[in-house]
């Protein structure tokens, strides 16, 4: 079993999900991996007709993928991206109930041990991501929002669409994945600390903030993000390991490490929410009015908000 | 009747405004300034629901920084050297600084620096202490600290601007426009001096009204969290460092100091030829380093 | 002043002029002017005189970096796998580095960098170690130590300008021009070549005026905002890390700098280590 560079199962339940999928000659079923080069390995999220939602099942295969890149020796460079219109619009909304993907349902009730205990695994498949042994890319248009942001930022190089869009959508002042929590950000994005007018960013913006590496025309993204695979492909295995190895290391120095954790500790205060009379109850739109109308009235008081008193 | 003279204080709805009102004196902070300044963030405080304040200046500046005159200023300056004091007094003024800047930061309601004219020395601390700052093209920024023979006190400016124009503004005590603040990440937004009021109130209304999904709880919960996070990466700890240099760089006695030998000395100036006169030669072998603010009120 | 050959080093006017003196190397870092910047660090930090340094390149470029030509480097770069040194040894030298520059960062006199050319690996670390760094809009920064095999051993960079543009120098080996190190934060400013040298003596001349102590204390303030985010253990680290690579396993096939300058000459192994490397902008 796995897995090279001591990158390896953190808890009974991630090896489990490893056992249950047998990854050898296996098909995945929501995303493609393919082999482009001896060294380059590509990951697709496959669900362009729910543009790229993350649900357990799509989430889980995307740790066996980067398992099997693991557990490739040649393969030194992997890249991201997704089918269709997007790389990923975040946590599938629609789950049922009981899938850890996305945001817990309110009509769960969960304790907070419970609760917590979600929490502390979601961290932790990020921090997977974000501590894999190998070079990996994110290649990025369309939506790249939510837990998709979440994962884009924990690639190494991020090249995007000049069109394409960061952040999470609603919420203002939410920044950008945790590993854009503002004392980390490279100075001049600090004008989004205390909350731009809007919560989401474009293509062009993220790279003169630093959030991401590069941005192109939608047409070259493709040929741009081999080119930078193949630049990282040149070093051996070891070296790119322990690079990163290095650079995540200093950044738990810093405290990276314990702000992501207490981000994902924050996503317990969503559980004790109340609203006030004054504000949308979106948690009841959704109830009432379905998925649909809980995503329209959560653009609505966004914009609604920018027209009031100005 | 107001019980406030040096600031104004209005509150509609969910956005309350204090206006610094010693516009004669371009806003410079005294003692009577600030104690009025922090009992009317308590008083906000106090009202469950307001949410955001708005934080400006009256007349052709947001604050000059530290009123330099010497009178009633016992909380803004450190003791004066050529009165003797003791090292507790420096350490004793550092540390009431310290708590009185890091639970302004730390306030728990959204706070917005409308900045125009001059923004400096503790003008621009307030700035900075203050969630998010929106200023006029042409306002000056900067800490002209290190003119006076100070260490500068606030170690916000690395985690605003970065290591590299931290030292180049602070070492140098030079002052950076509006526009050139908001390409180095001091200021969120700079507009046209004609916009800003305008532009404020945009922001301050679509966080008063509506925002995040989950409203002014989820709101106040992030707050919180943020916070965290900069105490996890060591704000604090360079915070109380900051201001212990600062009064390390207060205590030492003139006789002793560059001052002493002949350097410029800026309490000698003052006394001879007065105030203005001593900010002019302060200022003038670094006419170079000084953008123009303009002269309109807003 | 003392009888450096590979540095010039002036006093005038309370500024200390310092010169990267090997035009014909491109002022590559060897220990012989290793050894003489720790001197001249060391006396110019007691000497009363001298308010503010400046340090800059004779010739073409500030500095290509680390001396690869393999003779009289052993102080500057890790120990070759051939030379088998004992742990100690290593360990030792790779504290010394680190040291090296963390010392330079925190001298208690104002620095200033004046970047023109290339400016490339321990060129780019001394040239970040400094205060302010300025630099000509023909400058060019780079840290190639990646695909030497070796570790960078300079956090510093990662603070500067963020982990995405760090991995875009190191890991991808993209080199930055003037400009970008300028909108990035890794440097203070881009000017045009022939304004440069007004520039920074313009800079220098300001800060000579101001209060030594003055100068000390607010420069230490800042480093300390640095150290209380963990830049001191994050040098720590480095050091460990940077022992970790040379200790790797070099496997067959892989590419390896000593044995391309014994087959082919120096410039012909410069070339072999960067022509496989897509040029990235």
């Amino acid at each position: 079993m796995p897995t090279g560079f001591g990158w390896t199962f953190k808890t009974q339940y991630q090896k489990s999900q490893w056992e249950d999928m047998e990854y050898r000659g296996r098909e995945y079923g929501l995303l493609i991996y393919e082999k482009l080069e001896p060294h380059i390995v590509r990951i697709t999220f496959n669900r362009p007709e729910r543009r790229n939602a993350l649900n357990d099942q799509l989430y889980n295969e995307f740790l066996a993928a980067l398992h099997q890149a693991n557990d490739d020796p040649q393969a030194r460079v992997l890249i991201v991206r997704g089918s269709g219109p997007c790389f990923g619009s975040g946590h599938d909304l629609s789950s049922p109930p009981g899938e850890e993907s996305p945001p817990i349902h309110p009509s769960l009730n969960p304790t907070l041990v419970d609760y917590y205990g979600i929490e502390r695994r979601r961290c932790g498949k990020q921090e997977d991501i974000l501590h894999y042994p190998k070079a990996i890319i994110a290649q990025v248009h369309g939506y790249c929002i939510g837990a998709s942001e979440m994962i884009a930022s924990m690639c190494d190089v991020i090249i995007a669409t000049e069109e394409a869009t960061f952040g999470v959508k609603g919420f203002s002042r939410m920044t950008l994945g945790v590993t854009n929590w503002p004392c980390f950000w490279p100075a001049e994005s600090n004008k989004f600390w205390g909350g731009q007018l809007s919560s989401v960013i474009g293509g062009k913006q993220a790279v003169e903030a630093g959030f991401i590496t590069k941005v192109v025309k939608a047409e070259e993204l493709e040929a741009e993000a081999l080119k930078w695979a193949r630049a990282m492909a040149q070093l051996p295995a070891e070296v790119i390991a322990m690079y990163k190895e290095w650079l995540h290391g200093m950044m738990d120095i810093v405290g990276l490490g314990a702000a992501h954790r207490s981000h994902y500790a924050d996503h317990l205060s969503l559980q004790y929410v109340r609203f006030r009379p004054d504000e949308v109850n979106l948690y009841k739109e959704k109830k009432d009015s379905g998925l649909k109308g809980f995503l329209k009235k959560r653009e609505g008081s966004a914009s609604t908000a920018t027209k009031a008193k100005s | 009747m107001s019980p406030y003279q040096n600031i104004e204080l209005a509150i509609e709805d969910k956005i309350a405004t204090i206006t610094l009102n010693r516009p004669e004196k371009l806003n410079a902070i005294n003692d009577a300034l600030l104690e009025e300044l922090m009992q009317a963030l308590k008083e906000i405080e106090n009202l469950v629901d307001t949410r955001v304040v708005i934080i400006k200046g009256k007349g052709s500046s947001f604050s000059v920084g530290q009123d330099l005159s010497g009178v009633g200023t016992s909380e803004v300056m450190p003791p004066d050297p050529r009165g003797k004091p003791y090292q507790n007094q420096f350490y004793e003024f550092a540390r009431r600084q310290f708590y009185r800047w890091r639970s302004l930061l730390d306030y728990p309601r959204f706070t917005i620096a409308q900045v125009h004219g001059y923004c400096l020395g503790a003008g621009c601390d307030l700035a900075l202490c203050c969630q998010t700052i929106i200023a006029s093209e042409d306002a000056v920024f900067g800490d002209p600290s290190i003119r006076m023979g100070f260490a500068p006190a606030n170690p916000l400016w690395t985690w605003r601007v970065g290591l590299k124009k931290t030292k180049e503004l602070l070492l140098t005590g030079k002052y950076v426009d509006g526009r050139e603040a908001e390409r180095i990440g001091l200021v969120m937004k700079a507009v046209p001096l004609e916009k800003l009021v305008k532009t404020v109130q945009t922001e301050a209304s679509t966080k008063a009204y509506a925002g995040t999904i989950g409203g002014f709880d989820l709101q106040a919960a992030w707050v919180q969290n943020h916070q965290t996070v900069f105490e996890m990466a060591g704000l604090s700890s360079a915070w109380r460092y900051s201001i212990n240099a600062y009064a390390m760089s207060a205590i030492q006695r003139p006789e002793r100091s560059y001052m002493g030998r002949g350097g410029f000395n800026f309490y000698k100036i003052q006394q001879e030829k007065g105030l203005k006169a001593a900010i002019e030669e302060r200022d003038k072998p670094f006419e170079s380093y000084f953008p123009k603010p303009g002269s309109k009120t807003a | 002043m003392a009888d450096y050959r590979n540095i010039i080093y002036e006093i005038k006017d309370n500024i200390g002029w310092v010169t990267l003196n090997r035009p014909e190397k491109l002022n590559a870092i060897n220990d012989d002017m290793l050894f003489e910047l720790d001197n001249m660090f060391e006396l110019a930090e007691q000497d009363l005189d001298v308010k503010v340094l400046v340090i800059k390149g004779a010739g073409k470029a500030f500095s290509v970096g680390q001396d690869l030509s393999g003779a009289g480097t052993d102080e500057i770069l890790p120990p070759s796998p051939r030379r088998k040194l004992p742990s100690k040894t290593s360990l030792e030298a790779a504290r010394r580095r680190n040291r090296r520059w963390e010392y330079i960062f925190n001298l208690c006199k104002p620095t200033i960098a004046q970047v023109h050319g290339h400016c490339l690996g321990a060129g780019l670390y001394l040239a970040l170690a400094c205060d302010l760094t300025i630099a000509s809009d023909d400058a060019v920064f780079g840290d190639p130590s990646l695909r030497m095999g070796i570790l960078p051993e300079f956090p510093l960079l990662a603070w500067l300008v963020g982990v995405k543009r760090t991995s875009a120098m190191l890991l991808c080996g993209k080199q930055f021009t003037a400009r970008e190190a300028e909108e990035s934060g890794m440097i203070n400013m881009a000017v045009p070549k022939g304004k440069l040298q007004a520039e920074v003596t313009n800079m220098a001349k300001g800060i000579s005026l101001l209060h030594s102590d003055a100068l000390a204390v607010a420069k230490d303030s800042i480093n300390a905002a640095m150290e209380a985010r963990g830049v001191g253990p994050a040098w720590q680290f480095t050091n460990d890390v940077s022992l970790l690579m040379q200790q790797r396993t070099r496997r067959p096939g892989e590419f390896n700098f000593e044995n391309a300058r014994d087959k082919l000459g120096l410039n012909a192994a410069i070339e072999a280590r960067d022509k496989p490397f897509p040029e990235l902008d």
